[in-house]
């Protein structure tokens, strides 16, 4: 399935979570989000644990902290 | 005449029926609107406390506890909601005798109003949901599943919850589906019998409940992006308390006027919604999150039934005794990917050394154990692929690694690679030694975290089997199969060829090799580094760690040593150089005893001296006993000169005041290793010979 972090397209596997993706986009972000000093949001700006289940289309972000 | 007469009493008794059905009818209308509207001249304040996707982290239900508890003081109108997904996420809740106990007496305890089933609530299988569902205190509900032929009875679609003054609240439930699969995300085999359709779809059949309540509330387990749709299509709903993609609503939104709320996930934040009823209308509604890791206060008897459940001792259940420990990452790696394809019936299955954690696993292996050898969440992931795919997966790592750091099952391997770690080809052959059938598919199984960072070709973009490695690990091991195939298994192999202009520095009569655990023996790669050291330094001992020595690699007997041999043999190449000095033999003799209890196993190669290491019956190292090369034991009073390589050695803190005089040298470890190849001409037997032993403890 497709997804978009940061606007960039990524293909990941059916059934990733936040997580997959963002270690598939890349992972020192992933890492960055892991160790809390950077967060991941979806498109209404809402925080999304790393763990969260994935929908095919959806757009993540990822933000510094505060 | 008569017939006329009967005819047109017929006629008026058939009108006063309907007349009569119709007043019926709309009395029946008139009760239940009154029913609804009941006590309209008072403003009515309901809270719903909600979480979603607990996934067993049950450390924050006595904060929970504790929050609910006080409000219910203030307001008979409290209701607590869950959104779904009670399992799968902590050992300690998971592996609890019996399964969901933990949750569901907490649940029960907390006096939950409601719950609707999540995807992960199958995890445990229908056996294990039923009982759940049987001994809740509160009712269960899904509209989007038909039970045909499984195990759980048909869940309710919606329940009515009321408040003290009789007004009512319509929570419909619904659970997440694979577009692809048409089953929430679990395993295949435990949705067996039960049948499931579109959330959004099933919910719009209950649009009429708008009607027969006060509040309609969706309990939902869609996932955002969904619970956004269904707002859009239902604007009959009030609110959604979602769960499943773990979104943590902080500020709170309204799409189509429906509230849309989540709670994150794992116990971290409750969910508070406050609604305030006028005439039976909602005439004002909110929601917030509570993060539960600021608040700090419990219910005490909550708090004690959690640290109960959190000693659990099943933990320390074994699963099996083994005869022979398993060591190193090619047998561990193996243990580990047989035990994936064998629970998820796979073809061919990999693992990445990094996701290997321990250096063994001996005598009895608790649950415990496996979550130390693999502590990690990552799932397994199921592609379909050809063997020129399966290359490309191969050749990555390879190429990143500087060596075969997939261990696998299903097949066994071999990378050719020139000097310069350039693969030239890869031989795939099954477990009979065949190659594999290029114009066949394969079913392949990689953990998420090779399946996201790995770069490879793959026509399938694969699908998470939604079970983590650790779960097959402790399946694989309860069969009690026999586990001594592991030992000295070796699954990968590395060729060279050679190619190109490469430097002659030397020729070996001995094969020179970490072999695959550079832990359990001295090695002659590690015996010939070590003598590097010594013989340029000229100190009576040298020593070098395990663990900067390259696992797997192997220079035949009798093949010409070329330069660009060097750096395979060890790791950290810049950064190694030699630090010399004076050391007592008793300072000696405790600091080798120390690393090797911190390994547990063999820590330091070494080079001008022989060591033993005992172990107690509980092996653990108790005591070593050191020699010099000549057999004669390290006196205490003695000083010895020693060489260390200077990147452990500074980390070795509590020998530093120990060594005096200390000096580093100027050549790096692979200057001095080239000096000391080209100085020597040819290799002898002397790099094989084994210059530590291990051995039970004399006493």
């Amino acid at each position: 399935m497709k997804v978009k972090v940061n606007n960039r397209e990524i293909e990941t596997f059916s059934g990733a979570l936040v997580g997959d993706a963002l270690l598939k986009y890349s992972k020192k972000e992933y890492k960055f989000i892991r160790n809390g000093e950077k967060i991941v949001v979806d498109k209404h700006d809402n925080k999304r644990f790393l763990s969260g289940e994935l929908s095919a289309g959806e757009t993540l972000y990822i933000k510094n902290k505060g | 005449m008569k017939q006329r007469h009967a005819k047109f009493n017929l006629l008026i008794t058939q009108v006063l029926i309907g007349f009569v059905c119709l007043m019926l009818s709309f009395n029946l209308k008139g009760i239940q609107a009154d029913e609804n509207n009941k006590n309209i001249k008072d403003e009515t304040k309901i809270v719903i406390f909600h979480i979603n996707d607990v996934h067993s982290h049950i450390d924050n239900f006595a904060k929970i506890a504790k929050l609910v508890e006080e409000e219910r003081k203030i307001n008979p109108d409290v209701f607590l909601m869950n959104a779904g997904d009670n399992f799968s996420g902590n050992p300690i809740v998971d592996h609890y005798v019996p399964k969901g106990e933990p949750i569901l007496e907490l649940m029960n305890k907390l006096k939950f109003d409601i719950q609707v089933i999540g995807n992960h609530d199958f995890d445990y299988g229908q056996t294990i949901l039923k009982s759940f569902i049987k001994r809740a205190n509160f009712p269960i509900i899904c509209a989007n599943v038909k039970v045909s032929g499984g195990v759980i009875s048909q869940p309710e679609p919606y329940v009515f919850l009321k408040t003290k003054n009789g007004l009512k609240i319509a929570v419909l439930g619904i659970v997440q589906i694979d577009e692809d699969t048409q089953i929430p995300s679990t395993l295949s085999k435990n949705v067996e019998g039960v049948v499931f359709s579109n959330g959004i779809e099933e919910a719009k059949k209950y649009k009429y409940l708008k009607k027969e309540s006060n509040i309609f509330i969706a309990l939902s387990h869609l996932g955002y992006e969904d619970d956004e749709l269904l707002a859009k299509e239902m604007s009959e709903l009030d609110i959604i308390i979602g769960g499943h993609s773990h979104t943590i609503i902080e500020n709170q939104t309204e799409i189509n006027k429906v509230l849309i709320t989540q709670a994150g996930a794992y116990g971290e934040y409750l969910g508070k919604i406050v609604i305030t009823l006028k005439n039976g209308q909602i005439i004002k509604k909110r929601g917030e999150l509570i993060d539960l890791n600021s608040f700090k206060k419990e219910n005490p008897k909550i708090k004690a039934l959690i640290a109960k459940y959190n000693d659990n001792p099943e933990l320390n259940q074994v699963l099996t005794k083994l005869t022979k420990p398993i060591i190193g990452n090619s047998e561990l790696g193996s243990l580990m990917t047989d035990a994936v394809r064998n629970v998820f019936d796979l073809d061919i299955v990999f693992h990445n050394s990094g996701g290997i954690r321990i250096d063994k696993l001996e005598g009895e292996v608790t649950i415990k154990d496996v979550y130390t050898l693999f502590p990690f969440e990552n799932v397994v992931v199921q592609f379909k692929m050809t063997p020129a795919e399966i290359r490309t997966l191969i050749k990555f790592d390879y190429e990143r690694h500087k060596h075969t750091d997939l261990m696998v099952s299903g097949i066994q391997y071999t990378v050719k690679h020139t000097m310069k770690d350039k693969v030239k080809n890869i031989e795939l052959r099954d477990e009979k030694g065949e190659f594999l059938d290029e114009n066949k598919t394969y079913d392949v199984g990689l953990n998420s975290y090779i399946a996201s960072i790995y770069k490879f070709s793959h026509k399938d973009p694969g699908r998470s089997l939604k079970t983590g490695v650790a779960h097959a690990i402790i399946q694989y091991l309860k069969q009690k199969r026999d586990l001594t195939i592991y030992n000295g298994i070796q699954r990968t192999f590395e060729e060279l060829i050679y190619e190109g202009d490469l430097t002659k520095i030397g020729k070996t009569e001995v094969e020179i090799s970490a072999g695959n655990d550079p832990f359990g023996s001295s090695t002659s790669a590690g015996n010939l580094i070590a003598d590097a050291m010594r013989f340029s330094t000229r100190v009576n001992i040298a020593l070098f760690p395990s663990r900067l020595q390259k696992r797997n690699y192997k220079i035949k007997a009798g093949e010409s040593l070329f330069e660009e041999m060097i750096p395979k043999l060890y790791s950290y190449v810049d950064k190694n150089r030699i630090i010399t000095g004076y050391m007592k033999g008793s300072d000696l003799k405790q600091f080798i005893l120390k690393r090797s209890q911190f390994r547990n196993n063999i820590d330091l190669q070494i080079s001008g001296m022989k060591y033993k290491i005992y172990y107690d019956s509980e092996g653990k190292v108790v005591s070593v006993e050191c020699y010099l090369a000549n057999e004669e034991k390290i006196v205490d009073s003695l000083t010895y000169t020693i060489a260390f390589n200077d990147y452990d050695f500074n980390k070795y803190y509590y020998i530093s005041d120990k060594v005096k005089e200390q000096s580093v040298s100027k050549k790096d470890l692979y200057e001095i290793l080239y000096a000391h190849i080209k100085g020597v001409g040819v290799i002898s037997s002397s790099i094989s010979e084994k210059r530590v032993e291990i051995l039970r403890s004399k006493k």
